[in-house]
């Protein structure tokens, strides 16, 4: 291989190295700028072609965080018999389990915090351990509610009428919305 | 962050904005980093080049920010497997925003240095002191890059220190070599306004060779010669 | 970090077997086979780098490198090849602890890693080579200090399985000083038989 040729080939793979992988960042959805800057800087920008790192992506588990992972597998799995699939729609799940996971980790952190014995003999600290037990309570009362709808889908198997589990899952959507108003 | 705050961090605290840097960091500083980056070093380029004219400013302004930029990306690679190798893990994201965060601070500081360098060559200073002037300058800011990359590798793991010093060499050869292909910055008077020179010998030699001649020996007879992918063949 | 783009970070030391913390001296006959896993992934990337390396050196158009470009896969494997059998006998016949499959593993270790440096020395290298005559002079210095690295971490390897399997680390350190010096001698021998 001549020189030149080389030369431009180094040359030319490098630029060409960075259209694909400004390409490629552009179809992930990532801004305009940081793809076109792929163009000269992209071994810097190599980690972004990555799939995040979903465990990381996932908020630390609170003290439910088990519950919540049970009772969710536990309904996606009645969800998916042919029997009781046509009662609800398990992407309608998904928001309502975001939202509790989210304030189990919001709790979690209030917890840690306590942990401090500094924080804990505030006496401001008394707000944030009535605010707490509050948004416990939401979260139990929801995890309790999820048993309802499963007692509800074995009705739907029997009678068919699947009403009772649409306006439950709407219910449960409510509060899971008004845990993340009380967190705002 | 807007543009002012960023520009702050990376001048008083660039570990700050590598040290919880992640993909999303990664994505969202990438674009001024590199902006900082190639603004500063074209306001350098157009002090080395002034005193041969606007065009030479140009072609230094052009080729400056590429001589900052190529040694720490092809470096990369090496830098991330020395620190895996001596059992620190770094995450990529996290080296990558400290390359382009050094790179930064390092082209603000070639902004800030621009008309130190700019005022000797102003005064029609001998060439190859102007050209030991432009390296010493170059070397100065360049410095806080590469030891911004070095301080985003994890404290622990054995033969860290090797791992930094390894890094260190390999980035400060490929920095010397890069600036020899892509000369000239500082242009020889009288001589032809060229964008690049054809690529002879290495930087090594010719540095020896720039010191002599600025020491005023001549009689050393070094005459460049054309080297690596660029030299002349014998059919 | 860990996903399909990028290579698993290499584990603190291969060989670490539960079998060989146990306080009980059996025979090493009696020593079952430890788990090792060969990594294919890792080795094979330890190969592919030191082959880029010494690609890269000999890349520029000069003929006489590129003909010697496969020079530090050569050494390693024969390094490999001609001097892993005296580690395991000379280990065995010495009654020392660790097993010999957590030998060939401490040395593949070692191989790994030195690869995973030349991988990335690759594209540097490259750059050099093709701007510069310091290509091959850049690439041996390079496969020198990657060998001198391996070597080393080789040694710090068999003292660390003799350790864990309950051994003596004086007599582990001077019998793999004296193998490690044996391994040097033998890839020096090979580079310079495969260069000149």
């Amino acid at each position: 291989m001549s020189g030149s040729v080389l030369a431009l080939t180094l040359a030319g793979a490098w630029v060409g190295v960075g259209l694909g992988v400004g390409a490629l960042l552009a179809r992930q959805g990532q801004p305009l700028a940081t793809a076109a800057t792929a163009l000269v800087v992209w071994p810097a920008l190599l980690p972004l072609l990555a799939p995040p790192d979903e465990a990381a992506s996932r908020p630390a588990g609170g003290p439910f965080a088990e519950r919540i992972r049970g009772a969710f597998a536990a309904l996606r799995a009645a969800l998916v018999d042919p029997a009781l699939s046509a009662a609800a729609d398990a992407a309608t799940l998904d928001p309502i389990e975001a939202a509790l996971t989210r304030a189990d980790a919001r709790i979690a952190a209030v917890d840690r915090l306590l942990e401090d014995p500094a924080v804990a003999a505030d006496p401001a600290s008394a707000r944030l351990h009535q605010a707490r037990a509050h948004s416990a309570h939401e979260v139990e009362e929801v995890l309790r509610k999820l048993v309802t709808v499963r007692v509800q889908l074995g009705l739907v198997a029997l009678a068919g009428d699947t009403e009772p589990v649409r306006c439950h899952l709407g219910e449960l959507a409510a509060r899971a919305r008004a845990l993340e108003e009380l967190a705002c | 962050m807007n543009a002012l705050t960023l520009t702050t961090q990376v001048l008083r605290d660039p570990d700050s904005v590598a040290a919880t840097a992640d993909r999303n960091d990664l994505a969202r500083l990438a674009p001024p980093l590199l902006a900082l980056t190639i603004g500063g070093a074209a306001m350098l380029g157009v002090a080395a080049g002034a005193s041969s004219g606007p065009l030479q400013s140009l072609f230094a302004a052009t080729k400056l920010p590429l001589l900052f930029l190529a040694p720490p990306l092809v470096a990369l690679p090496l830098v991330h497997a020395f620190a895996d190798v001596c059992g620190v893990a770094v995450p990529w994201s996290r080296l990558g925003v400290a390359t382009l965060a050094g790179l930064a601070r390092s082209g603000l500081l070639a902004a800030a240095a621009a008309p130190l360098l700019w005022l000797p060559l102003s005064l029609d200073t001998e060439y190859h002191l102007g050209v030991l002037a432009f390296v010493a300058t170059f070397g100065v800011v360049a410095l806080p890059a590469l030891s911004t990359i070095s301080r985003a590798v994890p404290l622990g793991g054995q033969q860290r220190f090797m791992a930094v010093v390894g890094s260190l060499l390999v980035l400060g050869l490929l920095t010397a070599q890069t600036g020899w292909v892509l000369r000239p910055f500082v242009a020889r008077p009288r001589a032809e306004v060229t964008f690049l020179r054809p690529v002879e010998s290495d930087i090594f030699s010719a540095l020896g060779a720039n010191t002599r001649s600025a020491a005023g020996d001549y009689r050393s007879d070094w005459q460049p010669s054309g080297s690596g992918v660029f030299r002349e063949r014998s059919e | 970090m860990s996903n399909a783009a990028f290579a698993p970070p290499l584990p603190a030391l291969v060989g670490a077997h539960p079998q060989l913390d146990e306080p009980a001296a059996p025979a090493p006959s009696t020593i079952p086979a430890p788990e090792y896993h060969l990594r294919p992934w890792v080795q094979a990337r330890a190969v592919g780098g030191v082959a880029a390396l010494g690609l890269a050196a000999g890349l520029a158009g000069q003929d006489w490198a590129l003909a010697r470009a496969p020079a530090g896969l050569a050494v390693g494997c024969g390094v490999f090849m001609l001097a892993t059998p005296a580690l395991v006998v000379g280990h065995q016949y010495l009654r020392l602890r660790a097993a010999p499959g957590a030998l060939v593993a401490a040395v593949a270790d070692a191989f790994a890693r030195g690869g995973v440096v030349a991988l990335g020395a690759a594209p540097a290298v490259l750059w050099l080579a093709a701007t510069s005559d310091m290509g091959p002079t850049v690439g041996l210095l390079g496969l020198l200090g990657i060998g001198a690295f391996a070597l080393a971490r080789v040694l710090a390897n068999l003292v660390d399985v003799e350790r864990r399997a309950g051994g003596s680390l004086e007599a582990a350190t001077g019998f793999s000083l004296l193998w490690t010096g044996l391994a040097a001698l033998i890839g020096l021998r090979l580079l310079f038989a495969f260069l000149f």
